[in-house]
């Protein structure tokens, strides 16, 4: 039997087996709050994407592997990796984003955004030590130089949020990874980068000197 | 310690009075109404503030039962907002500061409606859901800042409502009326729902809503605009949940007051053992107690500007600002 090892923004996650195998079960629970019609759409729509990409990422990345994916029940059947993700150790080693920008920069310059790039979709394989990408429901082809780098400022504002005593140090390495697989020249997108954060409200970078 | 709060980023220009352990002595507002169909002008509502502010200050002291010499400082919102708006406050806090020889302190709105949010719910450490007019966040604090955890990259829910609201002819605020149709709507459409990781985009809601309006009933709009936006808002808070764990989830600013709001986020911190704070409906839109209460915090621990410095910005953000109670 399943067993459930934690309870993500629309995923319930269990543990268990794909006959011999070890296996994980990501299964899209239906929101309560949400209108039906919603519901069902999001649901169907994100778990037949990220089956979709999960494969397609793989050509260039290492992702998990699939086994099954039901429509019906929502739910996506892939391979268990022994691990750890990279919110719980990139405190003591913040260089380690240099990876997460690098596996970035590769779906990048293959036509595919992430859309939900976190240190928490960063899981190490300890046993074959390498790194995974996974979480890819809000992943989709593009090749909108815009969308990548809505992208990389997803990461940063993650890294801004959750990782604050190690942002610079994190940042710097994610960058270098970055743009050290990426095909974009860096200033033309760092420009595209700004240019996103500034559409945001209220951008202006300054503080009151008491 | 008592100090007096002046709030005008906006359509409000409002005063409060507030006591060291942040009893509310008085907080009296005035909102400038625009013409239906059309947003604020911001130069109508900072002749408005000007034409109210004598009456309101004077109010708030009076119901108090304080005068101008009996205040241990003045603060004022510092931005952001309406540049015309904000001089009107600014100019008063200034004035009165120097008059008297008191303190003063230039507070970010964003951080009023949060603080006193707090003070109010008496939540600790919560995710914080700042849903105003000006902004759309979802924040939690940590050393001495507020962090944004995701955000609007366009425009925000409360514009959004506002603004889907006076293209149907409503006057400016129109979240009570949007609220009001959309619960006699029933059928439901599928309008963009538009997610990048912790960050939302509401500008395609509103463009396809608009166009809606041509074969689909007002009512059945309103009702689909408040559930895909306010899906798309419980989708990031329960992200933002899941990844901090955080054991209290905080509503605050103008939009908290839907009641269909509430319900989903009931929902929502329950399916992650959160505590659902909102802060009471009286309070959640502009006020001056927003402003004096962050004024009493920053108070004690001794912070102040000069009025020479005491400037406006329209665009101040909020993780730029120190919060130095929290850490």
């Amino acid at each position: 039997m399943e067993k459930l090892i934690s309870r993500g923004a629309e995923a319930d996650i269990y543990i268990g087996k794909w006959g011999f195998l070890d296996a994980v079960y990501k299964v899209r629970v239906k929101k309560p709050y949400m209108v039906k019609d919603l519901d069902v759409f999001l649901r169907k729509s994100r778990t037949i994407r990220e089956a979709k990409m999960l494969r397609a990422a793989r050509s260039f990345i290492p992702t998990p592997y699939v086994f099954y994916v039901g429509l019906k029940t929502y739910t996506i059947v892939m391979q268990f990796i022994e691990g750890q993700v990279m919110k719980d150790i990139i405190k003591s080693q913040p260089e380690l984003s240099y990876v997460a920008g690098k596996y970035l920069a590769k779906l990048h310059n293959n036509g595919i955004a992430h859309g939900d790039p976190n240190t928490s979709n960063m899981l190490l394989d300890i046993k074959r030590n390498t790194w995974l990408m996974i979480d890819f429901g809000l992943s989709y082809y593009t090749e909108r130089i815009e969308d990548y780098a809505v992208d990389f400022h997803l990461f940063k504002e993650i890294l801004n949020v959750q990782h604050v005593d190690v942002y610079d140090q994190a940042l710097n390495a994610f960058s270098e990874g970055y743009f050290s697989t990426s095909k974009i020249t860096k200033d033309k997108f760092l420009n595209k980068v700004e240019e996103i954060e500034k559409r945001g409200r209220y951008a202006r970078r300054r503080n009151f000197e008491f | 310690m008592i100090g007096l709060g002046i709030e005008s980023t906006a359509h409000t220009f409002g005063a409060s009075v507030i006591s060291n352990e942040g009893n509310i002595l008085s907080n009296l507002k005035d909102v400038y109404r625009p013409p239906q169909g059309s947003g604020i002008h911001p130069r109508e509502a900072s002749r408005h503030h000007s034409d109210v502010a004598p009456k309101i200050l004077k109010g708030a002291l009076k119901q108090a039962a304080v005068t101008y010499q009996d205040l241990d400082f003045i603060a004022y919102s510092a931005g952001p907002g309406l540049g015309p708006c904000l001089r009107v406050g600014a100019t008063l806090a200034r004035f009165i500061s120097a008059y008297y020889n008191k303190p003063l302190i230039p507070v970010h709105h964003g951080v009023g409606h949060i603080e006193l949010g707090a003070l109010l719910t008496g939540a600790q450490d919560p995710l914080v859901l700042l849903l105003s007019g000006g902004h759309t966040m979802i924040l939690s604090a940590q050393r001495k800042k507020w962090r944004v955890f995701g955000e609007t990259l366009d425009i925000t829910l409360g514009q959004l409502i506002d603004q889907f609201g006076r293209s149907i002819g409503l006057a400016s605020p129109a979240g009570p009326q949007v609220e009001a149709l959309a619960l006699k709507g029933k059928k439901f459409i599928q309008l963009p729902y538009v997610v990048k990781g912790n960050d939302l985009s509401f500008s395609g809601i509103l463009s396809a809503a608009k166009k809606a309006l041509k074969s689909v009933s007002v009512e059945d709009v309103a009702y689909s605009l408040q559930e895909v936006a306010f899906s798309m808002l419980a989708e990031t808070a329960e992200r933002a949940l899941a990844l901090t764990k955080k054991s209290e989830m905080m509503v605050v600013g103008g939009v908290a007051a839907n009641k269909r709001l509430k319900e989903v986020f009931e929902n929502v911190a329950g399916r992650h053992k959160s505590r659902l704070l909102i802060v009471p409906p009286e309070y959640a839109g502009d006020n001056g107690a927003q402003i004096a209460w962050p004024g009493v915090l920053y108070h004690k621990l001794g912070y102040r500007v000069e009025p020479e410095r005491a400037i406006i910005d329209q665009s101040w953000r909020i993780d730029e600002v120190e919060v130095p109670w929290r850490n």
